[in-house]
């Protein structure tokens, strides 16, 4: 039996996907654990793993596609097996969803505070776990619906009894047109043609349920599709678009909107160019800028080229101009006596890296203490709400940390609870997480501050854009040996310049300042650690 | 059915009247409830028609009306009692809850108490935290007592005649507010209405509402101002509070998945916590499509300042925004 592919659900808050590609190509054969494709979520890029053994016998999605959660893009199955309509209602029927990720997610849920890993298999039978009103637990019931594949509208996500209904209506309508698209391929198969005109026909992307056979038992021959162009010139000139692939749809919508198809991305197989390619780029007005503004001059003429963002920089940048509108910032900056912190941190690296197997790093000793500071001026680690201030009794670190793919932030939650050596067994395991590519998105989400540290890059003040949910962000130099007076003597010391910059609807100058000094104090005094 | 306008305060003299006509076991004691004409103005001319043997003036214990009304059912008359306020039913409470709620069962059927205790309750008349309690959660709570509280002149009369007709120790709550409330009352003399049973005062689809006494017309009010909006209340007033008729409640939540109660005495141990227990354990509870909202009195004694006294009960505001709250608007 077929066994569907899903986009997963990766984390509590997701609720929609982008599929980014296949990793084989559709007819050949996986193994089960074997990565099987690759998605994006708003915050990662990650490999999708084979849930069975099979070939992918039909797939049912394009690259770039932004789909929802727990939509099927596809089939793993026997060689040559097709996906009848009565085993694919069955498996609806059944609930006999099978989930294709096997690796451990992240998930909260209202009884369990403390976030544990489950498998996602675990998740299913966890049906209880969904918030959803009685009234929706029942409809589900007795229509054998999953509630974890319905977002519920009500307080808190709560899953009521209309988007049970709404989603039952959009599964049946699902279901039809999944069945629909079964019945075409079986007739697709079914079709008689030569070799030659299926190339010309998968060449020009005609359907060839249009097309009237001529040869022996109905076969479509070569002079069939041919005629058939000939009659519709919009099949004709296929190739003749400076190398583009594109539709001839889409070649056509380009054209009539003076789009040059240069500047499209095609999301179709091969980066071909698609009606929806186009319509994306019409809807992108500062790409019609662009084209107006370099109207004839090829980009290499000028010495310069464009390279699409990938959706990770794409929902970064956005990201940023979110930030940047969103709060009124200011920002504070001192400079930190490092001499005693040093000391500190080689004093316990050895017993730390005995305890924990850990390096400590001075950014461990600047988390630690931020996240003590945070806790004496709580407003810092809160957050501007149309209802009033929103005060956490936790503190969720993010750390920034910069990719060649981008920046990416994971969190450490509950920081405040944290010993020194458990921050930097944490911050060590998250930064190995990101570099491989391997957190969670659960881990990168929740932050109440962050903490951005470029001091291993001989930087020695900059500003940062707060993050997230954020209302405070403290970038962190490099400690470098200055001029310093103690005492009225002048002496070198080793000096860290750090910057905080926050939300000023909340935090005020005399909060910051506050901030400021007193994390200068518990850097420069490490004795008052206990 | 021929009706006459009249207020809650006559369709209960009415009740008096007629029942004293029909049945000569029939008394009324109370302080002030001869010459006076009850504190209230409830038995204004009952001691010209019925005379003194049957409209007894009595010295200020109520605990001494109780018990002198006890003894009298056991005995075979059908004693009305008036408490000048619900309140002082703390007073009576030994006579009340140890002795006629008990003797029914501890007699195996053998003796009976026909008795009604009329309770003045609920607050708004700025008479302080003494004297303007709604105690019925209280009195709900003890097997052998039924309580019955008549929110419309109609209901008033109808409700008191078959209290008075019933063998049971009955308290019978009437709001101070309602009392110059006016209604089309039946004037027939066989018109009662039957107890244990709740009713549903207005039809509707989206939200189920149940309250009752004085509240219950601010809730109308509420579903007044909805119907213009397109939302639509179903109104349940149980009448009865104890033994309470569930059926049309459950039915109605069945039908709306939405429930809120609204009453005026203090939120904690009140009736909606009763109420909303009784949905969750009936089968109304899969219907439920958002969680049961009660909205009771604030747990403070009725402050005397009129403004903080009004601002201690549910608001027409407060039932609108939870309204509006159960629906996710």
């Amino acid at each position: 039996m077929a066994t569907e592919i899903i986009i997963p659900k990766l984390g509590m808050d997701m609720e929609q996907g982008i599929f980014e590609k296949w990793l084989i190509a559709e007819g050949e054969y996986i193994k089960k654990g074997e990565p099987l494709f690759e998605m994006v979520t708003d915050k990662v890029n990650m490999e999708v793993e084979a849930e069975t053994d099979g070939y992918l016998i039909y797939t049912n999605v394009e690259e770039g596609e932004i789909l929802p959660v727990f939509t099927v893009i596809g089939y793993l199955g026997k060689q040559g097996e097709s996906i009848p309509e009565e085993e694919s209602l069955t498996d609806e029927n059944e609930k006999d969803i099978s989930f294709q990720l096997q690796q451990p997610i992240r998930r909260e849920t209202e009884e369990i505070k403390e976030e544990t890993y489950v498998s996602v298999d675990a998740v299913v039978s966890l049906n209880d776990k969904v918030r959803a009103t009685p009234a929706a637990r029942k409809m589900a019931r007795d229509t054998n619906t999953d509630l974890h594949f319905i977002t519920g509208s009500g307080p808190s996500g709560r899953v009521q009894l209309n988007d049970v209904k709404t989603y039952i209506i959009y599964a049946e309508k699902k279901k039809e047109i999944n069945k629909q698209q079964i019945e075409e391929k079986n007739t697709l198969e079914d079709i008689l043609i030569t070799p030659p005109a299926k190339k010309l026909v998968e060449a020009r992307n005609i359907s060839i349920l249009e097309i009237i056979g001529t040869g022996p038992e109905g076969r479509i021959t070569y002079n069939d599709v041919s005629g058939y162009i000939n009659e519709h010139p919009e099949y004709k000139e296929q190739k003749e678009h400076d190398g583009v692939r594109i539709s001839p749809l889409a070649y056509r919508m380009a054209t009539e909107n003076n789009i040059d198809i240069h500047l499209i991305k095609g999301s179709g197989s091969k980066g071909k160019i698609v009606k929806k390619d186009v319509i994306n780029a019409m809807e992108n007005s500062e790409l019609n800028a662009f084209k107006e503004k370099i109207p004839e001059v090829s980009d290499k003429q000028k010495g310069s080229r464009t390279v699409q963002m990938t959706h990770r920089q794409k929902i970064i940048a956005k990201r940023m101009i979110e930030s940047v509108e969103d709060h009124p910032t200011v920002t504070f900056t001192t400079e930190i006596d490092m001499t005693n912190a040093i000391s500190l941190r080689q004093k316990l690296r050895d017993s730390i890296s005995y305890e924990y197997n850990v390096k400590m790093t001075y950014t461990d000793v600047i988390l630690y203490n931020t996240a003590r500071v945070l806790k004496e001026i709580p407003v810092i680690n809160g957050k501007y709400t149309d209802q009033g201030i929103l005060y956490h009794d936790y503190v969720n670190m993010g750390l920034a940390i910069g990719m060649e793919a981008g920046l990416i932030v994971p969190v450490i939650k509950k920081i405040d609870t944290m010993s020194l050596g458990e921050i930097a067994k944490n911050r060590q395991q998250v930064v190995q997480d990101v570099k491989e590519n391997n957190i969670m998105v659960d881990s990168l989400t929740g932050s109440t501050f962050t903490v951005s540290n470029l001091g291993m890059y001989d930087i020695t003040n900059f500003n940062s854009i707060i993050n997230g949910d954020d209302s405070a962000i403290l970038s962190v130099g490099a400690i470098k040996e200055r001029p310093w007076v103690v005492d009225s003597v002048l002496m070198v010391r080793p000096v860290m310049t750090v910057s905080i910059t926050v939300d000023h609807r909340i935090i005020d100058g005399l909060q910051s300042a506050k901030f400021l000094s007193r994390l200068k104090e518990l850097l420069e005094n490490p004795e008052i650690v206990e | 059915m021929s009706t006459e306008t009249m207020t809650y305060r006559d369709a209960i003299k009415l009740a008096i009247a007629e029942e004293m006509r029909r049945d000569d076991n029939v008394v009324l004691l109370g302080e002030d409830v001869g010459e006076y004409g009850g504190a209230f103005g409830a038995s204004v001319g009952l001691l010209e028609e019925f005379g003194e043997k049957r409209i007894k003036d009595t010295p200020i214990s109520e605990s001494a009306i109780v018990g002198t009304a006890t003894g009298a059912a056991l005995a075979g008359m059908r004693p009305i009692c008036e408490l000048m306020f619900m309140d002082f039913v703390t007073i009576a409470m030994d006579q009340l809850v140890n002795q006629a709620a008990k003797l029914r069962y501890m007699f195996g059927g053998k003796a009976k108490v026909p008795m009604v205790l009329r309770l003045p309750g609920g607050s708004g008349t700025g008479a302080a935290a003494q004297h303007s309690q709604s105690l019925e959660a209280w009195l709900c709570h003890v097997p052998g007592l039924m309580v019955v509280y008549a929110s419309t002149p109609a209901e008033a009369k109808g409700l008191l005649k078959s209290a008075i007709r019933n063998d049971n120790p009955i308290c019978f709550i009437e709001h101070k507010l309602l009392y110059k409330t006016e209604g089309e009352v039946p004037v027939d003399e066989e018109y009662t209405i039957e107890l244990k049973k709740s009713f549903v005062k207005k039809e509707g689809t989206d939200v189920t509402i149940v309250s009752y006494g004085a509240m219950l017309h601010k809730v109308e009010e509420a579903a007044k101002y909805f119907e213009g909006a397109g939302i639509s209340l179903e109104i349940i007033d149980p009448v009865t509070l104890y033994p309470m008729d569930m059926e049309p409640i459950i039915e109605s939540v069945k039908k709306t998945g939405r429930l809120i109660i609204v009453h005026e005495a203090a939120k904690t141990g009140g009736l909606g916590g009763e109420i909303s227990a009784r949905i969750a354990e009936s089968e109304a509870f899969d219907y439920l499509d958002a969680p049961i909202i009660r909205l009771g009195g604030l747990d403070v004694p009725i402050p005397y300042n009129r403004n903080l006294e009004k601002a201690v009960v549910p608001s027409e505001e407060a039932i609108k925004e939870a309204v509006l709250k159960v629906l996710n608007r």
